[in-house]
């Protein structure tokens, strides 16, 4: 993929070449940079429908409720949807707030799961309410991994939780396990949340800002494009592969619970439901998925249309279909690359001493150092209850160290 | 047949006489001194003659003269005392074993790219060299887990009367020393006896073979680093010179403490890089680029109060050991293995630095379900299991 933004960063400066350079040296290269300058407009075409397969994040701040009797313009004034998820949008109002809920989830998780790495997960520019275009979080990066499954998962999770609380006219709890009933000891009759719709909405909305991509490669499909038909496509696959892999990691956390009410509490009675647990829980299973992510490549059989996802390196455990996988190897986030458009600021939080810690500033500032600033704040502090009714306090200074990178 | 052995030695040694040139039996100025190069010297080499002659002495001198990395101080202690060369060599070898436990589980796992060099000598390699000269904590470590292996060593070949110059204890009284918690009770009379281990002696070895160069060298250079070595070789040997225990035995009628003979023992050498490890963690204090003869920590408003013996000094902070180094001897944690759902260091979060671990099926058969059958057998079924192995990235 970085050969793809290359290229196409590479389309001004081959333009240039060809306007200034019409001179009569560079006439036999001159098809070359025609060639090269058709191909790249069309990556160029598909690198920004790629860029938009997160862009729907930027919904958890869109600030209205949405109105649910007008479902057209409510849709249209939100930013960063795709084709399909606009039509998704005007056919399912209704679901749209736990949509938006789920979005914000998704952002404040990564960013609680990052804010002591060196890229702390910016992913929404606080001055426009825009996803940020961060190239690097298209390239199927391990980050990028991250942010597909998280927000997938949070979407599945906000749509359940909002089912359960009956926000939702269209799903209520799921009954389908109260089958069980009298094989067991317990009774499933509690309000069990609904997984499956939840997840089935994440799949048609999340999974939605995926398609484009093929859309867009099947109008100008050319011979000569197959590469990066396929690197196209294999990026697809992987996103849609760790939007899956989000959902599974919420599945897996169902839990049981239960309450008896036999005589004087026993556990005779038992009414059990399955519910899912704080949304943390799930933040952290999934931050331990891209710990362990593994590296992949995209290969296309003869004859069979559908590539498949392979380990690139054979000799480590095949991943599972809830493990996060990834194609290209993240930057090292030291150095601001004006290529890529980063977003990532450095602040360590530990003092120096703690050596062994994530955010430990030796590790966070790439080795380059760091300067202490001390800042003083105002507290109050030795407050005291006064009849009545007043508490007075004093205010004391606090010195607070802060560690920045150089 | 020892003395065939001794007549080839001698034979191979004028050969080799003959093919170097005088002026180059000094050791080699490219290589730098570094004794824990030591831990490749075998024992035999240095083993006492039957008949111990004078001819000897120049033999001995001449085994000595080929330890590249010793400096002259301690090429003289070895040509004054060659047979303690093998004691100091085994407590190399120990300090190093413990070391790579202790830290078997943290970024820096005592091991570094050694460079190794020819010499006329043959190989020299310079065994965690740079991290030994770099004056940051990790070598604060090094000094003192090497000065303690050298006095428990040395002590211990006093012990078991391998060394001549030395051997036990004969005034036990005059060691600091705890006596053990039973006795503590009773302050009831008691006769020194036994064999008490003699670690004044071997204090006494450590600091000389260490200590001294330093102290030249800090004299000529005012560099910082040695007087941290030296304070850190003091550290090593504070850590057994302070835990000497008192053991006793009663030998009244029918075993009563009516007569008691007591001796004194060093602990254990994994204790005692047990406590210094601690000492790593908790009590490694900073201390200033520039002294004049003593050290000073480098927090201001601490200036005053001097370094104490249960502290480690240091220098320069340490690099993350996080990437690979090659320049500065740093191996980097990729392809290390991490232990997943841990909280400690040598979780793979912590251990990976953040760059993600792969994971690898192993089979490992375990012997299971063991049997006793009588008599006299026990056995057991061969178990297979898949277990999960995550190396860094």
């Amino acid at each position: 993929m970085t050969t793809l933004i290359f290229v196409s960063y590479n389309i001004l400066s081959s333009l240039f070449l060809l306007v200034s350079h019409k001179i009569f040296e560079k006439i036999q290269k001159k098809p070359y940079y025609a060639e090269m300058l058709k191909s790249s407009l069309l990556l160029l075409l598909i690198v920004i429908s790629i860029v938009e397969s997160l862009s729907w994040l930027a919904l958890g701040l869109a600030g209205s409720r949405f109105d649910r009797d007008k479902p057209g313009t409510s849709c249209k004034s939100l930013k960063g949807l795709t084709r399909r998820q606009m039509r998704f949008c005007k056919k399912n109002i209704d679901l749209m707030d736990s949509v938006r809920t789920g979005a914000l989830a998704a952002h404040a998780e990564c960013q609680f799961q990052f804010h002591k790495r060196r890229w702390n997960c910016t992913l929404i520019d606080p001055m426009t309410h825009e996803v940020i275009p961060d190239v690097f979080l298209h390239e199927n990066t391990r980050e990028s991994a991250f942010v597909h499954a998280i927000s997938s998962a949070a979407v599945a999770y906000k749509v359940t939780r909002d089912c359960a609380r009956g926000i939702s006219e269209r799903c209520g709890c799921d009954y389908s396990k109260n089958d069980n009933a009298g094989k067991g000891q317990f009774m499933y009759q509690g309000c069990s949340d609904n997984v499956k719709f939840g997840i089935g909405v994440s799949k048609e909305f999340v999974d939605s800002a995926q398609r484009r991509v093929i859309t867009t490669r099947d109008d100008n499909g050319t011979s000569s494009l197959a590469p990066s038909q396929l690197s196209a496509d294999g990026m697809h696959m992987i996103n849609l592969h760790n939007n899956q892999a989000g959902r599974q990691v919420l599945e897996k956390s169902l839990r049981r619970e239960c309450k008896c009410h036999g005589m004087s509490g026993s556990c005779e009675m038992k009414t059990c439901w399955d519910s899912l647990p704080n949304f943390r829980h799930i933040g952290m299973a999934i931050k331990d998925k891209f710990d362990g992510a593994a590296e992949v490549k995209v290969v296309k059989d003869e004859g069979i249309e559908k590539p498949r996802i392979v380990m690139k390196n054979s000799q480590f455990k095949r991943h599972t279909n809830a493990d996060l996988v990834y194609m290209t190897p993240s930057p090292d986030f030291c150095e601001a690359d004006p290529q890529r458009r980063n977003s990532w600021n450095q602040r360590a939080t530990v003092p120096p001493s703690h050596r062994m810690h994530i955010d430990d500033c030796s590790l966070l500032c790439c080795g380059r150092g760091y300067e202490k600033k001390v800042q003083i704040v105002e507290e109050k502090c030795n407050c005291k209850f006064f009849y009545c009714c007043e508490v007075r306090c004093e205010s004391c200074q606090k010195r607070i160290e802060k560690y920045f990178c150089l | 047949m020892n003395f065939l052995i001794f007549q080839i030695f001698l034979f191979v040694l004028l050969v080799y006489a003959q093919h170097t040139p005088l002026s180059g039996t000094q050791s080699s100025p490219q290589v730098p001194y570094n004794w824990l190069t030591l831990a490749f010297v075998g024992s035999n080499d240095y083993l006492p003659r039957p008949h111990y002659q004078s001819s000897d002495r120049d033999h001995f001198k001449e085994l000595c003269r080929r330890l590249d990395g010793l400096n002259p101080n301690q090429q003289a202690m070895c040509a004054e005392n060659p047979f303690s060369i093998p004691f100091v060599a085994r407590g190399v070898r120990e300090a190093i074993r413990e070391c790579e436990n202790k830290f078997k589980f943290e970024r820096w796992n005592c091991s570094s790219r050694d460079e190794v060099t020819e010499t006329r000598h043959g190989k020299f390699q310079d065994i965690l060299g740079k991290t030994l000269r770099s004056a940051n904590k990790e070598a604060a470590f090094l000094s003192a887990i090497m000065a303690a292996s050298i006095v428990h060593s040395i002590t211990k070949g006093c012990n078991t009367g391998n060394l001549t110059e030395c051997g036990c204890d004969s005034k036990p009284g005059m060691q600091r020393y705890q006596a053990d918690s039973d006795s503590a009770m009773s302050r009831d009379q008691f006769s020194w006896g036994g064999c008490s281990d003699n670690v004044p002696y071997g204090i006494r070895y450590a600091r000389r073979f260490l200590d001294e160069w330093e102290s030249q060298q800090f004299d000529e250079t005012k560099n910082v680093a040695h007087l941290v070595r030296r304070h850190n070789n003091f550290v090593g040997r504070e850590a057994i010179a302070q835990n000497i225990r008192r053991q006793c035995r009663c030998h009244g009628v029918s075993g009563s403490c009516e007569f008691k003979t007591c001796w004194l023992q060093m602990q254990k050498f994994s204790q005692v890089s047990d406590l210094l490890k601690k000492r790593y963690d908790h009590f490694a204090v900073q201390v200033t680029r520039k002294a004049n003869k003593r050290l000073r920590r480098k927090e201001r408003t601490e200036r005053k109060i001097p370094l104490r013996g249960n502290e480690m000094a240091y220098v320069h902070r340490s690099p993350s050991y996080c990437e690979k180094n090659l320049t500065a001897g740093i191996l980097g944690t990729a392809g290390r293995e991490c232990i997943h759902n841990s909280y400690s260091s040598e979780s793979c979060d912590l251990l990976c630095c953040g760059r993600g671990y792969n994971t690898r099926l192993e089979i490992r058969q375990t012997q299971c379900e063991c049997k006793f059958v009588w008599c006299c057998e026990v056995k057991c079924k061969t178990c297979t299991e898949e277990v999960a192995v995550h190396t860094c990235k």
